[in-house]
């Protein structure tokens, strides 16, 4: 079967300076494709593409688009060849409605008037196309993110492009939603439109694509038809290395309650229940997972836990005392290590050092402090241990956490919180954003304190993370927990209908 | 010394050349400068000769050099601090004020105590004197969230005001036709280091509360945990720290460095409170804190600058007729492109540590 190229990519070179970000990249794109760039972060994808939607200008190499060789200065001249790109942060306004954010940048027809209704007809029409449903007077602000995603698809589509370059365009979605925005895609496919989805999950380039690029290191490794190869061999070219994807667990051995939470609720300040009479509890050696898609109280009840916020009503035991006249730093003292999910706004200090971070829940106490100062000497010697015992990449502990690459900030995170033998672990998201990699050393680190006898709450939007590292799973939908299960008998479905929100009647009592 | 600090260290190539690009801006603001000069009619080379020859040759205008000085660093140092630990109190030269009127106090009305104990203390009441003043902003934004930006400048006014009012219907003399305080008592004097010049205490004071400044910030607990708080508030919060003490802490600190710096002027050069106390020190600490990027240590260096060109402004305009406010332009001048350059040189060290992609 011969295909239509419809863009090839020659050569292409970008150096930054001291990384090449892309060295020699060559690629060609068919016709009607749904072709995945496949890589771990800083591989070179969003480099890559940020180039051909005219944002970066190659040190070398040429563009041939649909047959001619195009010099691409700006977005503009992408837009006007037929290049969408969405982006991985949308650029919409929120106040304005889908069809303001859609005509947003396009020209009138007739300036200085703008024929809204000519236009919204046009809109509709496109839309109608390819099969895409959406109200075109709500403010964007209104809608969920999934949706939001879908005006920029509908936009790209108004403004006449046929090839699509989504950047990680699930990183943000429910997988409900990521699920919906696969149909979306494979609707264009058939309409003829050619589509370069961006990733660093193999899950989703093995369900959505055609082909597949893997790029490493600035380099493309290699290019696979989607029938024609498998997980292993992609993120063995991914990563450059064997991963084993089957998380070797050892039984569960559940030892005395370290944390058990009654009837806990929450409100807000405007009375909305934030909360609604949750009781868990978790024991030493164990690793309950909670599931739930994001903003339903995961937040709010591990603030509540760490006495970050306050609870209404309801008792939270730690070790078998009441916390609630506790404060943090008492609760970190007594064996409590929490890593928050943003770890660049909750977990790190940016601007300070490896080494600065490292301390900064035991700064005030000795070893760190002799006397009246901070213990220098120790704290340097301190700091290139845990380095070298994460395995944190970096020239110094003297570098700026803002420095390091995500995985490397992760492991700052874990060293920190780890390295104090704690017995209770409450853990936010503890792979978002990460490479294959990084997700692995992560997710045995966590295995190895939970076999340590440390008792590890997990909270995660991903549901895969949750299945394989967790003992039990409890689902959290709107503050309130809708049934508890045993990852080893639930299925995907049930636990997806929890967090949809339905509860589940029949509970299991799960014992270990 | 690889292990000194836990501060980031750059590697030498890159660190010698970030060292050379402020100093470079400052040549090149003294040379528009000289443009400037040139523009009035008056030969620059003249006159920046005249400057220097005119401070450094001079025992009586070099020791004018640290009046200005000394004020001038504690004012900086107070803004540092505070911007440090994500405060911005822009108000020092408010609080200044309320230190001296505090300091001028305890030095004016009580009598009979030897100097070891006299000085300590009315410099003790000058620090609480503008503590207090930047106590009222700080405990504005803590329980109201008002923003201190607009409240220290507010209490600026208000307490200059003040002062100059308690001058004139409390301090004053009655046989006495001068808005201006009685002197303080001899006791409360800072000794001069060399006779007969400005050079007193107050010199040594001012580096020793820089230096100790700079060990509090980058070596002490205390300190950490100002900075954590000043970086990012929602992780130091996570963390445990106490962000109200912390906030506090700066807070206090950081007024009454202010206030300190009205009391070393009661103290050691007018010996008594009068309303026309500061010309502006507390705005141009500012300035000179900005430029040395809140390091303590770079302060000593910018606000000797800054007094430098203070004191060299007015023999320019005496021996050669450079007229003040082209003085003030250069001063202008160097405090943007050396300000500018620090971004240049942030530039340059972030790439020369790699891009990401």
């Amino acid at each position: 079967m011969v295909q239509e190229i419809i863009l090839s990519l020659k050569e292409i070179t970008k150096i930054f300076p001291g990384v090449i970000a892309n060295d020699h990249i060559s690629l060609d794109i068919f016709k009607g494709e749904i072709h995945s760039l496949l890589g771990e972060n800083g591989a070179g994808k969003t480099t890559l593409m940020n180039i051909l939607y005219g944002l970066y200008k190659p040190d070398k190499g040429e563009i041939i688009f649909k047959g001619e060789e195009v010099k691409i200065h700006s977005p503009r001249d992408a837009i006007n060849l037929g290049i969408g790109m969405i982006h991985q942060r949308f650029m919409l306004i929120p106040r304005f409605t889908v069809f303001e954010n859609i005509i947003l940048g396009q020209p009138s027809e007739k300036p200085p008037l703008l024929e809204k209704e000519k236009l919204h007809e046009k809109i509709l029409r496109v839309a109608e196309r390819f099969n895409i449903k959406l109200d075109l007077d709500v403010p964007v602000e209104n809608l969920s993110v999934g949706t939001q995603q879908k005006v920029e698809i509908l936009k790209a589509l108004y403004q006449g492009a046929d090839l699509l370059i989504l950047d990680e365009p699930t990183s943000v979605l429910t997988p409900q939603e990521a699920q919906n925005l696969f149909k979306d895609l494979l609707a264009l496919k058939e309409q003829g439109c050619t589509i370069i989805f961006i990733s660093h999950k193999l899950k989703e380039v093995m369900q959505i694509s055609d082909r597949i690029t893997v790029l490493r290191d600035g380099k493309v490794v290699g290019t696979k038809k989607k029938l024609e190869t498998n997980f292993q061999e992609l993120s063995k070219l991914m990563v450059g290395r064997e991963i084993s994807f089957t998380i070797k667990k050892k039984d569960v051995q559940p030892g005395r309650e370290v944390l058990c939470l009654e009837d806990i609720s929450m409100k807000n300040k405007k009375g909305l229940r934030l909360l609604k009479n949750i009781s868990l509890s978790a024991r030493s050696g164990e690793i309950l997972g909670i599931a739930g898609v994001d903003g339903n109280g995961q937040r709010e009840l591990a603030d509540a836990i760490c006495r970050l916020q306050k609870i209404d009503s309801g008792n939270i035991k730690m070790l078998g005392q009441e916390v609630s006249s506790s404060s943090p730093r008492r609760l970190y003292e007594q064996g409590l290590s929490y890593i928050p999910a943003d770890r660049k706004r909750y977990g790190l200090i940016l601007n300070f050092t490896i080494a600065e971070n490292l301390i900064l829940k035991d700064y005030y106490l000795p070893p760190f402090k002799r006397g009246l100062f901070l213990n220098v000497p120790y704290i340097n010697d301190y700091s290139k241990k845990i380095i070298v015992a994460y395995d944190i990449k970096t020239p110094s502990h003297l570098v700026q956490a803002s420095k390091l690459s995500g995985g490397n900030q992760q492991k700052v995170v874990l060293g920190r919180e780890l390295s104090k033998c704690p017995k209770l672990l409450i853990v936010m998201e503890p792979t978002q954003g990460l490479d294959v990699g990084a997700c692995e050393f992560v997710h045995n680190k966590l295995l190895d304190e939970r076999d340590k006898g440390v008792a590890i709450l997990l909270f995660s939007t991903d549901l895969d993370e949750i299945m394989s590292l967790s003992d039990r799973i409890a689902v959290i939908y709107e503050g309130e927990i809708m049934g508890e299960v045993d990852p080893r008998k639930a299925d995907v479905g049930e636990i997806g209908l929890m967090m949809a929100g339905v509860k589940y009647l029949e509970k299991e009592v799960v014992d270990g | 010394m690889e292990d000194g600090s836990i501060r980031i260290k750059q590697e030498r190539y890159n660190k010698v050349f970030i060292t050379i690009i402020p100093f470079g801006a400052f040549f090149i603001a003294l040379f528009l400068g000289a443009v400037l000069i040139f523009l009035a009619g008056i030969n620059p080379w003249e006159a920046y000769n005249y400057m220097l020859y005119s401070i450094f040759g001079n025992l009586r205008l070099f020791s004018e050099v640290f009046t200005h000085f000394v004020p001038l660093i504690f004012c900086a140092l107070s803004f540092a601090v505070a911007f440090k630990g994500g405060f911005f109190n822009v108000g020092q030269e408010g609080q200044l004020y309320f230190g001296a009127l505090t300091g001028a106090l305890v030095g004016i009305y009580i009598q009979g105590l030897p100097a070891f104990i006299h000085i300590p203390l009315a410099l003790l009441a000058g620090f609480i004197g503008g503590a207090f003043w930047c106590w009222i902003a700080g405990i504005l934004k803590i329980k109201l969230g008002a923003d201190e930006i607009l409240n220290t400048i507010m209490l600026s006014y208000l307490s200059i005001l003040l002062i100059n009012f308690i001058v004139m219907y409390f301090l004053k003399p009655a046989n006495s036709y001068i808005s201006q305080s009685e002197k303080i008592a001899r006791s409360a004097y800072f000794p001069k280091i060399i006779p007969n010049t400005q050079i007193n205490l107050g010199v040594i004071l001012a580096l020793l509360i820089a230096i100790i400044v700079y060990i509090f910030l980058f070596r002490s607990p205390a300190g950490y945990e100002v900075r954590a708080i000043g970086e990012n508030l929602e992780a130091a919060n996570h963390a445990g720290i106490n962000i109200i003490k912390g906030t506090m802490t700066v807070i206090i600190i950081s007024g009454g460095l202010s206030g300190l710096a009205g009391t070393s002027i009661v103290m050691g050069t007018q010996y008594r409170l009068i309303p026309a106390l500061s010309p502006g020190y507390g705005f141009e600490g500012i300035g000179a804190a900005v430029m040395a990027r809140n390091n303590p240590l770079g302060i000593i260096l910018t606000t000797f600058l800054f007094a430098f060109l203070r004191v060299g402004a007015g023999a320019m305009q005496r021996g050669v007729g450079v007229p003040l406010p082209i003085s003030w332009a250069i001063e202008g001048i160097i405090m943007i492109l050396v300000t500018a350059s620090e971004y240049l040189s942030n530039k340059i060290s972030a790439n020369l540590i790699g891009g990401r992609a």
